[in-house]
């Protein structure tokens, strides 16, 4: 449907197969700078849940003990509470008026309010925020089927502790990291509830434009073609992160 | 060969199956005896649990007949049967109790309550295993699972009873014991029964008849006697006997001459032909003298095994194991092999017995 | 040795603090007694649950999401189970074919889904229709459905229908009397997981609901465009973020679901 186009002002299909489309969201700066915007926010989402899943998988598969039920649901909560309802706790933690601006300005740290909403930091606490379980799901289970002695035995060998995590931790959980890495880099590209609001419509990303095109403009084939270049893009990842497991399977 | 039985309780007619173009089943024969109980023996993927399936009804052949009692149950689906079948890993429910278990079969026969409570007690009794009906299966040792299994499947009052390697999951402690106790119960109930093992020494202590299959093909239906004396093939020699019968090839009459070997006149006949001996380490004798007839060989290793010592020995460039009597010692490793005066003799190609000719 | 495993356990709870302060911010904030939440609140007090309860249109947006969340849900986990068995005990052929096929929905984004139904429906007329919406919901849900229950049921040993087959059940009574009872687990978690996917889905919702059937995410999100954060919609959220939170942690308690994903 993304070939076929939609004159101006009609709500009317035009099924002569085209590349109108695409060539506009090639040719507008809007959307390239919307699209880079949006894969620069996918990859940091990416490395910060990486960076804050790695401890804590690690600690939950070999320290949480009988609390690891408990621990594993309390990182459910953003999956099964949908987008909506962490996002709307979002907003009054981190508005003008929220929880920590509130904290820091009575505590007289700051005197003018952080902007922690209708920015690139906002989102990106909330994307954080809701693709981490994506992340911490198969790190854990890659670190669960790692036998425990490993470490043991690599500081026999005289590693140090660093060591041991550089080169036998980081290696062995490298399936689960890159699944998980795949699943959340995906997750924020397409994610659009969270970059709306907490975005507050001034960040646009990909995901909220093809949704304004669907929803508020109704050009149905251009949105088919923002979605299509999302998938695209979605491919490509899918396939580096296959190729990516299985350089890892075999080093 | 022996003939088969006179009557035929369960007769196994030209079954035959495939998996793919893999056949598994070369259209079996199989008469079962009324009251017998018959071990199908024979190694992993022989297709003796899937002759079981299928006369179980839980898996379909793909030619060929089965009558039970007279009656076609071929095309009779497995609820239909009166077939108790115990599992390997005894697929007991876990969700329900021992005594729940055991009265499913009848549950599902609608019969009375007080007649299910009834006989799901005798079943029990029967393995005795009275007083654990409330149990959840998890909460028992293997033991006791298989003897629940057991109970469940003769509870139904089946017309057979099917056995696939009940003894594989328990430790061979409790594994011996378990057989006696199979042999009885088979015993008091007079169930036709029908077990599947890989276990040899299993299949000679429990059977009435022993059925070796290879290659999804029976290749012999004999008395536990029968079988181990009179192995009808190469490799029923070898498959039997612990350790098996030694298979060994016959040199040229030349080669012989060499060795300085006189073989006893049944064999002399086969030397440098297409033929194998199959020597039972019982049968074979070592003595450090030579006798007549007798076959120079080396001493390599006596192995200690408690009731026995087996020794092992190298003749014409051919290991053999020799059982050895309680009293004999050996000093020297140059020794005489004396055979027996009429060994078995086997095809090398095909296995087949060439002599001696069979019976009947 | 001491100094680590006192900063490991301080990074750990620093992670899952950040995981719960939006919920427990929002529970927090619906007790604030202003019109417009601040920190620190002036009063708090029930005001807003009481008018939350009170409201027509929420009562509605509530009840309108969880009959179309159990009706999804219920669809989801019977087509889920009859898939899974397929997949698990069927001779079916083609099976990495029909696997992927069937969670391929889990990895494409609901964005994409969005889009497509949206224009499917168009064509075939049934935009803005409670049916279409239950379908919709139903093939977002089915993918995590077959998954979990795929799980559970390679977990219970086919033979026990065999042995029931052997003892005189008839097919569909063997499975009644020792597969599914032993699946019930799995059917419940995946039951919760399906009506918690539905209940809370905006992107699909959003797209497809027509004005005449509002779901309580889609109220909610308008609500936040529109007019920005206000106190009833934190009042409703909370009590279904606490609902959720019951719910998610008796499943874990009866029936480990962290261990079913």
């Amino acid at each position: 449907m993304s070939i076929w186009s939609q004159p101006t002002g009609s709500l009317i299909v035009d099924p002569t197969p085209t590349i109108k489309n695409y060539a506009r969201i090639a040719g507008d700066g809007y959307y390239i700078r919307g699209l880079l915007r949006t894969l620069w926010l996918s990859l940091a989402t990416t490395a910060l849940a990486a960076l804050l899943a790695l401890p804590l998988s690690w600690w939950i598969v070999r320290r949480a003990g009988r609390f690891r039920g408990l621990i594993l649901t309390l990182v459910l909560i953003p999956m099964v509470c949908g987008a909506l309802l962490p996002t709307l706790g979002l907003m009054n933690l981190l508005g003008p008026l929220g929880v920590i601006n509130g904290t820091l300005k009575s505590l007289g740290l700051i005197d003018r309010s952080w902007k922690l909403l209708g920015n690139q930091t906002g989102i990106l606490i909330g994307l954080v925020h809701a693709f981490l379980p994506l992340m911490v799901l198969p790190l854990v289970s890659a670190l669960d089927r790692l036998p425990r002695d490993v470490e043991g035995a690599a500081m026999s060998l005289g590693a140090k502790r660093l060591q041991v995590w550089r080169r036998i931790i980081l290696p062995l959980s490298a399936p689960g990291l890159i699944a998980g890495s795949a699943l959340v880099f995906c997750a924020a590209l397409t994610s659009f509830v969270t970059p709306l609001l907490l975005g507050q419509g001034k960040v646009a990303t990909f995901a909220t434009m093809a949704y304004q095109q669907a929803s508020l403009v109704l050009d149905w084939p251009f949105a088919s073609a923002l979605a299509m270049v999302m998938l695209a893009i979605l491919a490509l990842i899918g396939t580096a992160a296959w190729g990516a497991q299985k350089w890892a399977a075999e080093t | 060969m022996v003939p088969p039985p006179m009557t035929s309780y369960l007769k196994i007619d030209a079954i035959g199956k495939s998996y793919g173009t893999t056949r598994v089943l070369h259209d079996v024969r199989l008469d079962v005896a009324p009251g017998d109980f018959t071990v199908l023996l024979g190694p992993s993927g022989c297709g003796k649990s899937t002759l079981l399936r299928i006369i179980a009804g839980l898996l379909d052949s793909d030619s060929g007949k089965l009558v039970l009692q007279g009656d076609d149950i071929t095309a009779l689906p497995a609820w239909d049967r009166d077939i108790g079948l115990v599992f390997q890993n005894y697929a007991l429910f876990p969700h329900m109790t021992v005594a729940e278990n055991v009265a499913f079969g009848l549950d599902m026969r609608n019969l009375p309550k007080a007649e299910i409570k009834a006989r799901v007690a005798e079943a029990l009794d029967a393995v005795r295993l009275g007083d654990l009906g409330d149990r959840k299966p998890a909460a028992l040792s293997g033991g006791q699972q298989q003897r629940v299994a057991i109970a469940r499947a003769i509870a139904i009052k089946p017309r057979l009873l099917l056995l696939d390697e009940p003894l594989s999951n328990l430790d061979a402690v409790l594994r011996a014991s378990v057989r006696t106790e199979l042999r009885d119960l088979h015993d008091r109930t007079g169930i036709t029964t029908i077990m599947v093992t890989h276990d040899q020494a299993e299949a000679l202590s429990i059977a009435d008849r022993v059925v070796l299959m290879n290659e999804g093909r029976i290749v012999q239906n004999d008395t536990p006697e029968g079988i181990y004396r009179e192995p009808a093939s190469a490799f029923a020699a070898s498959f039997l006997g612990s350790p098996p019968a030694n298979l060994f090839p016959l040199p040229t009459a030349s080669a012989a001459q060499t060795t300085g070997w006189t073989p006893p006149p049944a064999v002399a006949g086969h030397l440098g032909t297409d033929a194998l001996l199959a020597l039972r380490p019982e049968a074979l004798k070592l003595t450090e003298e030579p006798t007549p007839h007798a076959l120079p060989a080396h001493l390599k290793r006596i192995e200690f095994q408690g009731a026995d010592r087996l020794a092992h020995v190298e003749a014409l460039g051919h290991p053999l194991i020799v059982r050895l009597s309680d009293d004999q010692t050996l000093t020297r490793p140059d020794v005489w092999l004396t055979l027996p005066d009429t060994p078995r003799v086997f095809s090398k190609t095909t296995g087949a017995l060439i002599a001696p000719a069979t019976k009947g | 040795m001491r100094l680590k495993t006192v900063l490991w356990a301080a990074i750990t709870f620093a992670v899952l603090a950040y995981l719960i302060a939006p919920i427990a911010v929002l529970i927090y904030s619906a007790f604030d007694d202003g019109k417009f939440f601040r920190f620190p609140p002036r009063e708090l007090s029930l005001r807003w649950f009481r008018e939350a309860l009170a409201s027509p249109e929420y009562r509605s947006a509530v009840l309108n999401s969880t009959i179309l969340a159990t009706i999804a849900s219920v669809l989801s986990v019977a087509f889920g189970l009859m898939a899974a068995l397929g997949l698990t005990r069927g001779p079916l052929r083609s099976r990495p074919i029909v696997e992927i096929l069937l969670l391929a929905p889990l990895t494409l984004p609901l964005v994409v889904w969005a889009i497509a139904l949206m224009q499917i429906y168009a064509r075939l007329g049934l935009s803005g229709s409670v049916g279409g919406l239950i379908l919709a919901h139903t093939i977002i849900t089915l993918p995590l459905s077959v998954r979990i229950l795929m799980a559970t049921l390679s977990n219970i040993d086919p033979n026990l229908e065999d042995a029931a087959r052997s003892l005189g059940a008839r097919p569909l009574r063997a499975f009644a009397r020792t597969t599914l009872p032993l699946a019930m687990p799995g059917v419940l978690t995946s039951a919760a997981f399906c009506f918690l996917i539905s209940f809370n889905d905006v992107v699909v919702t959003t797209f497809i609901a027509g004005a005449s059937w509002m779901t309580f995410p889609v109220r909610m999100y308008s609500q936040l465009r529109g007019q920005g954060v206000d106190p009833i919609t934190l009042a409703i959220g909370a009590m279904i973020v606490a609902l959720i939170l019951v719910i998610v942690a008796l499943g874990e308690a009866r029936f480990k679901w962290s261990r079913r994903l």
